[in-house]
């Protein structure tokens, strides 16, 4: 298959000779092609694919001494265990509704981000807040969570002496089960809206510009020129990132659940990673902890390629 | 994580224990009527003069654990949680060496991924000669995977006596048998590690200038004297700022919530207890607990609670450090153990964290603390969280050494030299006095550039493989222990009386602990009524509670066969 | 510097009101989005020159109580500290460039769409998103292949990310075949097209993609602290969690009360020094976002 002659065709039947000739520049071509993706082939088998293998510890009984190939067979005792777990579905369910809000809020927002920055007309300006809103994806979350719980105190914080001020009840957004989730919401949106609009921004720059003069010529808005110009022309990013997000149903931001997590929360806030981490007081848990990668492994490919199938349908350049 | 202090001491133990246990009764708290001390001593009195069955002549068996003369030994060793790595010609590392005439193999596994970075390493069937685990689980998961090596209790005493009589002293005057941690399957795998400051209960601090402003003359002692002052809190604006903006306490660490509170009900609720029978139940679902919960939700409806305890009264920095009594925002707390409240000089320097931290904020403005004890319940129950002396932590060793049972031999002679004697115990930990610290006036002061971590030196936690509880520290730093016998004196009910991992605690425990964490704030808060505690407890029982208290039981009475 | 395209469009029309109504909104709008992203920073920054003894008392203000440069004297007086400041910079500059290669190499064949094979190579790639070993066998690979204690073990494991490849691919697949097409009658071969014309034109892809790859290594430590033994070659990252764990020893550790009090201090001031230098790469990075400009003018 990779052998690049097989699949070059002469484009010519008749005239040996520049058959030849254009063969022999394609296959050229494609050789110099190829030989570009060694090195990433040679990565991939070697770094991707040989430690594969490690895979069937989740199926095993794994003992150190006889080696991940030389363990025991068990088959689906531990996805079994998994299953038969009742922590398992409550934290499985709490993080895809997460993972659900997260995406239906989350998703638009850096590009939302990236098209008003793109709007933004003094170019100082623009670069300033373009690295103001990318600066908190660097502070790591401990440090974001112990700057919100003052922030979003019911008693202390500026957020409830506003809501305060305009007679309402003060609200316990940590403590309380009802507002955790939206917050976490929020605080995930705050904290990486502005990284992850870089793609977009990107993406922006790449806009022919005669379109826009175009447009104002014929007298459009502005928003209908974001709306019929600046949208389509980044839609192929949009997609791309909408499948591989969509993967993303089923994983949950730990750093982030486990610096906000409390009592008060746990029936809505406990999640697979921070389920995983304690079942790490019972430590050398490897079969069992594979089979929760394993599992979500599948889930994600199955939700990425369905995602990818649909946009493929609708005409969208997809993942392959 | 935090619990990995360790001990240090000299033999004038039962003495401390006589007088700490009369500064308890002196403070009013009643020591729990059930540390029968003749039980668990007789067990490891009767293990001790066993003889080895089946062997006629231990003193020949034990013959191969003896270390060659002039045989250097290479030891790949895993001590105690170090915070640098350690140099290879580490200065102390060097001395050690010669003296022992051995090669250490430092292993350097950072702290906070400790046991992911080792779990990795140990599955690619590397394992360190020596290791010091965390509890009976991990020692379980070693044991599980054939890792480590069966230590005899008669090989232990005849290589380390100072180490093994240790054990046994620790395990008679806690009345806890200690091997039990180390047991499994009727052998024993390794050495106990015990935490001395896991002695003392976590020590509560008042507002001063708040009890005075209300008109409180003396500390509160019982519960009732409790309320009293938590009410004028309240309502009597102590901060005199003209506004009824002051609570009364919140939770503490926001993981062990009102600890002294349920403590004078008798149980921590997230502690198995001993129970009067000799049997062992856990806290939260003992009828007192009810008690303690309708209490607390009174106090919550009351507006005595700060309703932001669910989310802790810490807000960053040390787990200790309450921002809402430095604040204002509360009168009391019951924050942590007793080393993070100290003055100066038991605290060090400028006071423990939280004090110092308090001082800061108050320089001038007549804020006090005064240090009380946990209240008097109603039937004269009394105590705090105590994290016990026998932690769970032990010491064990690679089952390659039964190829080299000489390389173990030297081993166990090596960490018994390092921990039981003072002198080599000060170098191994703290370096060379007048090079690396200096002591004045119990007031030790490093010597090493700032910025420099102990293992560059080759001391510190690493060779601190098993902390022992010899007092040493009471030698040095005499006015550290003077404070915790006088404020911290303990009740031996209040800490973790389960001290094995259950067999079917993986299959039940998540979802017991989730139910109970719920339970207690929604009871708490009233989302549920007190009533809903009988509920509870009977979900519980049903959902696994019954089969981990029967196994729990069980295990209790294996210790005292 | 200035963009090409906002000139231009400011020589259209005359800005009518609602422009300038709409132009307001979103200056306002990013004025305080941008503000509350600031803060955090803000905060640590304060904090981290904040005495020791003060430093949690400060609630929710930015500025320190009392001022100090406790934390920073300490921080940089770390031993180790400049070895790992220069282990990261080499392996985020030796990481970035291999990875942008091989992927950018991997890239740039499946962006052809008659490239026989394609579909294995990119199925082939795409796998590995969901499938992997996890970290046993790769240390057991790592260690079979000699790589402990080097470089090459923290830079050649995570070279490619499917994601990059994936994103770069489809940049590539964008940029108008008429030009890769003009380029090969002018004689050019395949990877003389490469660099001639398509990587000058995705400038924007290639300084996001770098981006990822320098931040990704700049915090990346876990493999480091897996597979090197050798303090001398431990990242800044490593050094800098040792500094903050050592000083948040119990008071019976053998660290001096002084340490044990400007613990949070130090803490704050390890972000800073952990964090200032990548957060200078973006601006840099930002120049690259309006040269991409030329593409379009040149599908037009």
């Amino acid at each position: 298959m990779l052998n690049p002659t097989k699949a070059v065709k002469p484009v010519k039947a008749s005239g040996s000779k520049s058959a030849h000739r254009i063969g022999g520049r394609y296959w050229n071509k494609y050789k110099s092609l190829y030989l570009l993706m060694l090195p990433g082939i040679l990565f991939l088998i070697i770094f991707r694919y040989i430690p594969l293998y490690g895979i069937t510890i989740a199926f095993k009984d794994f003992q150190v001494k006889k080696g991940i190939l030389g363990s025991d067979w068990v088959g689906l005792e531990h996805f079994i265990y998994l299953f038969g777990n009742r922590s398992f579905w409550s934290v499985l369910g709490n993080t895809v509704i997460m993972s659900f809000y997260k995406m239906i809020f989350g998703f638009p927002a850096p590009i939302i981000l990236a098209l008003v920055i793109n709007e933004l007309k003094n170019v100082r300006y623009k670069k300033l807040v373009q690295t103001f809103t990318y600066m908190p994806h660097f502070i790591s979350w401990v440090v974001v969570a112990g700057i919100f719980l003052q922030l979003l105190s019911p008693g202390t914080g500026p957020i409830n002496f506003v809501i305060k001020s305009f007679g309402m009840d003060p609200v316990y957004f940590l403590g309380d089960p009802r507002y955790f989730r939206g917050t976490m919401v929020f605080t995930g949106i705050w904290k990486s809206v502005g990284w992850d609009s870089v793609i977009y921004i990107a993406a922006l720059t790449g806009i022919d510009t005669g379109l826009y003069e175009a447009a104002t010529i014929d007298g459009c808005t502005r928003l209908k020129r974001i709306w019929y110009i600046t949208i389509p022309s980044i839609m192929p990013i949009i997609v791309m990132m909408l499948i591989m997000r969509s993967g993303k149903l089923i994983e949950d931001n730990f750093d982030q659940i486990f610096n906000f997590l409390n009592d008060g929360v746990l029936s809505v806030g406990d999640v697979i990673s921070t389920y995983v981490y304690r079942l790490g007081i019972e430590k050398m848990k490897y079969s069992y902890a594979t089979a929760v990668d394993v599992f979500r492994n599948v889930v994600s490919f199955v939700l990425v390629f369905l995602t990818n199938t649909i946009a493929k349908k609708a005409g969208e350049e997809g993942l392959w | 994580m935090f619990r990995a202090n360790h001990g240090t001491g000299k033999r004038t133990l039962a003495l401390l224990l006589v007088s700490g246990m009369l500064a308890g009764l002196a403070a009013g708290c009643s020591q729990s009527s059930q540390q029968s001390s003749s039980t668990p001593s007789s067990s490891s009195q009767s293990s001790s003069t066993e003889p080895a069955s089946g062997t006629p002549e231990p003193e020949n068996e034990f013959a191969k654990y003896e270390p060659q003369e002039g045989k250097t030994y290479t030891i790949e060793w895993l001590g105690s949680h170090s915070n640098a790595p350690m140099p290879d010609d580490a200065e102390m590392k060097l001395y050690w060496e010669e003296k022992f005439n051995v090669k250490f193999n430092m292993w350097y596994i950072e702290r906070s991924k400790w046991n992911e970075l080792l779990n990795v390493r140990i599955a690619a069937n590397e394992f360190p000669d020596i290791v010091k685990t965390d509890g009976p689980d991990t020692l379980r998961g070693y044991y599980d995977q054939d890792m480590v090596i069966e230590l005899p209790k008669e090989l232990l005493n005849h290589l380390a006596p100072k180490i093994y009589k240790n054990v046994e002293d620790v395990s008679r005057d806690e009345g806890i048998d200690a091997w039990t941690v180390t047991a499994i399957e009727g052998k024993n795998y390794g050495i106990p590690d015990f935490n001395e400051n896991g002695r003392y209960v976590y020590t509560s601090i008042w507002r001063a200038d708040w009890l005075k402003k209300v008109g409180i003359e003396t500390v509160p002692k019982t519960l009732d004297e409790f309320e009293v002052a938590f009410q004028k809190f309240v309502n009597e604006d102590p901060d005199g700022n003209g506004k009824k903006d002051t609570y009364a306490l919140s939770s503490g660490r926001v993981s062990e919530p009102f600890a002294s509170i349920y403590g004078a009900f008798g149980y921590i609720p997230w502690y198995w207890s001993r129970t009067e029978d000799g049997g062992i139940a856990y806290g939260a679902v003992q009828p007192e607990m009810k008690d303690a919960l309708a209490l607390l939700n009174r106090w919550y409806t009351e507006g005595l609670l700060n309703p932001e305890f669910i989310t802790g009264e810490n807000r960053g920095g040390h787990w200790s450090i309450s921002h809402d009594f430095i604040e204002g925002i509360i009168g009391y707390t019951n924050n942590g153990p007793f080393y993070v409240n100290a003055p100066p000089p038991a605290g060090g320097e400028k006071g423990g964290k939280m004090y110092a931290a308090f001082q800061a904020a108050h320089e001038n403005d007549g804020a006090e603390i005064v240090v009380g004890q946990a209240p008097i319940g109603p039937d004269g129950k009394c105590g705090s969280i105590r994290w016990g002396v026998v932690t769970g932590g032990n010491l064990c060793f690679s089952k390659k050494l039964e190829e080299e049972p000489d390389k173990l031999g030297k081993i166990l002679q090596i960490v018994e030299t390092l921990n039981c004697d003072y002198d080599n115990y000060m170098k191994a930990f703290y370096g060379i006095e007048g090079k690396h610290y200096k002591l004045e006036n119990g007031e030790k002061t490093s010597l090493i550039p700032d910025g420099t971590s102990s293992e560059e030196f080759g001391f510190g936690n690493p060779f601190i493989a098993f902390g022992g509880i010899f007092k040493f520290g009471q030698r040095w730093r005499p006015a550290y222990y003077e404070y915790a016998e006088q404020y911290a004196t303990y009740s031996k009910n209040y800490s973790d009386a389960l001290l094995v991992s259950l067999p079917s605690k993986s299959k039940y425990w998540d979802e017991l602990d989730k139910m109970q964490k719920e339970v207690y704030i929604q009871i708490i808060t009233g989302a549920k009524p007190v009533e809903y505690f009988d509920t509870f407890v009977e979900n519980w029982m049903k959902d696994g509670g019954e089969i981990l208290t029967a196994e729990a039981n069980d295990w209790i009475q294996s210790t005292l066969s | 510097m200035d963009s090409v395209f906002h000139k231009r469009r400011h020589s259209g029309p005359p800005v009518s009101r609602t422009e300038r109504v709409f132009d307001g909104v979103i200056v306002i709008c990013t004025l305080i989005v941008s503000f509350s992203m600031l803060y955090p920073l803000l905060f640590v920054l304060g904090r981290s020159f904040s005495s020791p003894d003060t430093v949690n008392l400060s609630g929710m203000s930015v500025l320190p109580k009392k001022w100090s440069l406790v934390g920073y004297s300490f921080v940089l007086k770390s031993s180790f500290i400049w070895t790992g400041y220069l282990n990261t910079i080499v392996r985020t500059l030796l990481g970035t460039a291999i990875g942008l290669a091989v992927s950018i190499g991997y890239a740039y064949p499946l962006s052809k769409k008659n490239l026989p094979g394609r579909n294995v190579l990119t199925f082939m790639l795409i796998l590995t998103m969901f499938a992997s070993g996890g970290l046993v066998p790769e240390y057991i690979l790592i260690k079979n292949l000699g790589l402990f204690d080097t470089i090459w073990s923290m830079v050649l494991p995570s070279a490619m990310k499917a994601f990059n490849v994936v994103i770069i691919r489809n940049f590539f697949m964008s940029i108008p075949e008429e030009l890769d097409e003009a380029a090969e009658i002018d004689g050019c071969s395949a990877i003389g097209t490469l660099f001639n014309i398509i990587l000058p034109v995705s400038t924007p892809i290639i300084a996001t993609i770098s981006l990822w790859m320098i931040v990704q290594h700049w915090n990346s430590w876990f493999d480091c602290l897996l597979y090197m033994r050798d303090p001398n070659r431990f990242v800044l990252q490593i050094v800098l969690r040792r500094i903050i764990f050592e000083s948040s020893v119990e008071m019976t550790g053998a660290v001096s009360a002084e340490q044990q009090v400007s613990q949070e201090v130090v803490k704050y001031a390890t972000i800073i020094v952990a964090t200032a230098p990548i957060l200078m790469v973006y601006p840099f990075i930002q120049k690259y976002f309006v040269k991409g400009i030329m593409m379009g003018s040149l599908k037009g």
